[in-house]
C-alpha cells in the first residue's frame, strides 16, 4: 500500500472498521429464556454454536412454551452481539467526527 | 466483506524459470507449483492481465489470469502463447452501475485448452449462471477444468497474512523481487502491450480506479464536499439499512420439523416445532435441529444481504460516476 493511501482517513477508517470485524469474530454470547431452561450460545461472526433445552420441556403439552423460550433466547443472544456492533461502531464513527447513528 | 484478489495460472510445471522470469522484470509475487501448473499471485493487480500474456508468450503455454473484486465481479482473461483466446467479465456494469449482460465467456475454448471436452456444456452454464459470491463461480470453474484449487481464494495478500486456502502450503511459496513494488512501476517496457490489452474493459476499470483516487483527493481538499459526500453516504446507507430491515428468510431444519422466521438482522419472529419432533428421549436430536434451523436462517440471511449490498454499491457508484 502506498503511503497516501495510508494517511487517507477514509482508508484509516476502513481498516478500522476491518479490525473491528476480526474483533467480533472472537465473540460468543450466551442467550438465555425461562431461567436458564433454554439456552443459545451465539458468536459474532453471525453463527450460533450450539442449542440447550431442558428435557423438561420437550413434551407435547410444553411444545408452545419451549417455542417461546427458544425465540426469546434466540432475541437475547442476537442483540447482545448487535449492542456488542452497536457500540464499537458507535465509537469509530465518535472518532471520525461523524454523527451517531 | 467479499473476496479480492487475483492470480495468474501457467499450464507448465517448471517453476524455476518461471521464479527467474519474474526476478528478472522485478515482479513482486508469490509462487506456488501445483500438479501440472504453476500458480502467480502477483502484489500489484493492475499488471495481471498483462503479466498473463507476458508468461504465456514466453513460456509458450496457457495462462489464466483471474480477478476476483470484492466477490462481486470477476474477471479473467486466457492466452496461449501470448494470444488472447477468452476475455470474460461476469458483471460489465459493475462501475457503471447499468444493467449489462455478462461479457466474454468462451467454455469451448476453456475446455479445450484445459482438456475437459467433455465439460463444455457444465462450463458454460456456470459463466452465464447467477452467483452472490463469486468466489463459488471461481471455485466451480476450478473444479471442472481441473485447475488449481488452490487459485480459488488465493491472492497476495491473503498469503502475506497466512490467510489462503487451506489445500495450499504457505511454506511452500516463493516469493520473488520482495523489494520492489509499485514505486517503479514502469519498470518495464510494456507499452506495445498496453495498446493490444486496453480494450474498453480494461479501460473503464482503470478510468474507475483512477478517478476514485482524484475524487478522494477531492474530498479532501473540500469541506463542502466532504460534507456533500457524507449526506450522499448517509442517505445510502439509510437506504441500505431500511432495505436491510426488510429481509424476511425462513430457516428450516429436518425436513421442517423445525421452521424459524426472521426479518431484517435475524430478529426472529417465529419458531415453530412439529409435533414429531417432541421426543423427551431426544432432546440432543430436536437441540441439534434448532441449531441447523437457526444456522440455516443466519445463512440465508447474510446472503440477502449481500445481495441487497452489490446492489446498493453498484446503484451509488453510478450515481457517483464510478
Amino acid at each position: 500500500m502506498s503511503e497516501d493511501s495510508i494517511q487517507n482517513p477514509l482508508v484509516q477508517m476502513q481498516q478500522r472498521m476491518m479490525k473491528i470485524k476480526e474483533e467480533l469474530g472472537t465473540i460468543t454470547v450466551e442467550g438465555t429464556a425461562g431461567d436458564g431452561a433454554v439456552r443459545v450460545v451465539y458468536s459474532g461472526t453471525s453463527r450460533f454454536e450450539s442449542v440447550k433445552i431442558d428435557p423438561e420441556l420437550v413434551t407435547l403439552e410444553n411444545k408452545s412454551k419451549l417455542e417461546q423460550l427458544l425465540l426469546e433466547a434466540a432475541h437475547d443472544a442476537v442483540n447482545q452481539v448487535l449492542k456488542e456492533v452497536k457500540s464499537k461502531t458507535d465509537s469509530l464513527r465518535q472518532e471520525f467526527g461523524l454523527p451517531p447513528v | 466483506m467479499g473476496n479480492f484478489y487475483s492470480n495468474i495460472t501457467l499450464s507448465t510445471n517448471e517453476q524455476q524459470p518461471v521464479i527467474d522470469y519474474l526476478n528478472e522484470f522485478k515482479r513482486h509475487a508469490y509462487v506456488y507449483k501445483q500438479d501440472k501448473f504453476v500458480c502467480v499471485f502477483p502484489a500489484n493487480d493492475q499488471v495481471l492481465f498483462k503479466l498473463a500474456k507476458r508468461l504465456s508468450e514466453h513460456f509458450k503455454c496457457a495462462a489464466i489470469g483471474v480477478m476476483n473484486h470484492d466477490d462481486s465481479l470477476l474477471l479473467y482473461k486466457l492466452f496461449d502463447c501470448g494470444n488472447l483466446l477468452d476475455d470474460y467479465n461476469s458483471c460489465p456494469g459493475y462501475f457503471s452501475g447499468e444493467e449489462q449482460p455478462i461479457f466474454g465467456g468462451d467454455a469451448q475454448k476453456l475446455c479445450e485448452i484445459y482438456g475437459a471436452p467433455k465439460e463444455v456444456e457444465a462450463v458454460d452454464a456456470l459463466l452465464r449462471k447467477e452467483y452472490t459470491f463469486e468466489m463459488n463461480r471461481h471455485d466451480a470453474l476450478v473444479d471442472k477444468l481441473g485447475l488449481p484449487t488452490c487459485t480459488a481464494g488465493g491472492g497476495f495478500s491473503y498469503l502475506q497474512e497466512d490467510d489462503g486456502p487451506d489445500e495450499l502450503d504457505v511454506s511452500d511459496l516463493i516469493e520473488t523481487h520482495a523489494e520492489v513494488d509499485a514505486h517503479e512501476p514502469d519498470n518495464e517496457p510494456d507499452d506495445e502491450l498496453d495498446d493490444e490489452l486496453d480494450d474498453d474493459k480494461l479501460k473503464a476499470t482503470k478510468s474507475a480506479s483512477a478517478k476514485s483516487a482524484s475524487q478522494i483527493n477531492e474530498i479532501l481538499s473540500s469541506p463542502d464536499f466532504l460534507k456533500q459526500a457524507l449526506k450522499q453516504a448517509q442517505e445510502g446507507a439509510n437506504q441500505y439499512v431500511q432495505e436491510m430491515l426488510e429481509v424476511r428468510v425462513e430457516g428450516t431444519a429436518g425436513g421442517g420439523a423445525v421452521v424459524v422466521t426472521s426479518i431484517g438482522n435475524l430478529q426472529f419472529s417465529s419458531i415453530k416445532i412439529s409435533d414429531e419432533a417432541i421426543n423427551s428421549e431426544e432432546v440432543g436430536l430436536l437441540e441439534d435441529l434448532v441449531l441447523t434451523a437457526l444456522n440455516d436462517a443466519a445463512r440465508k440471511t447474510s446472503e440477502k444481504m449481500e445481495e441487497v449490498k452489490k446492489r446498493m454499491l453498484s446503484a451509488k457508484l453510478g450515481q457517483l460516476g464510478l
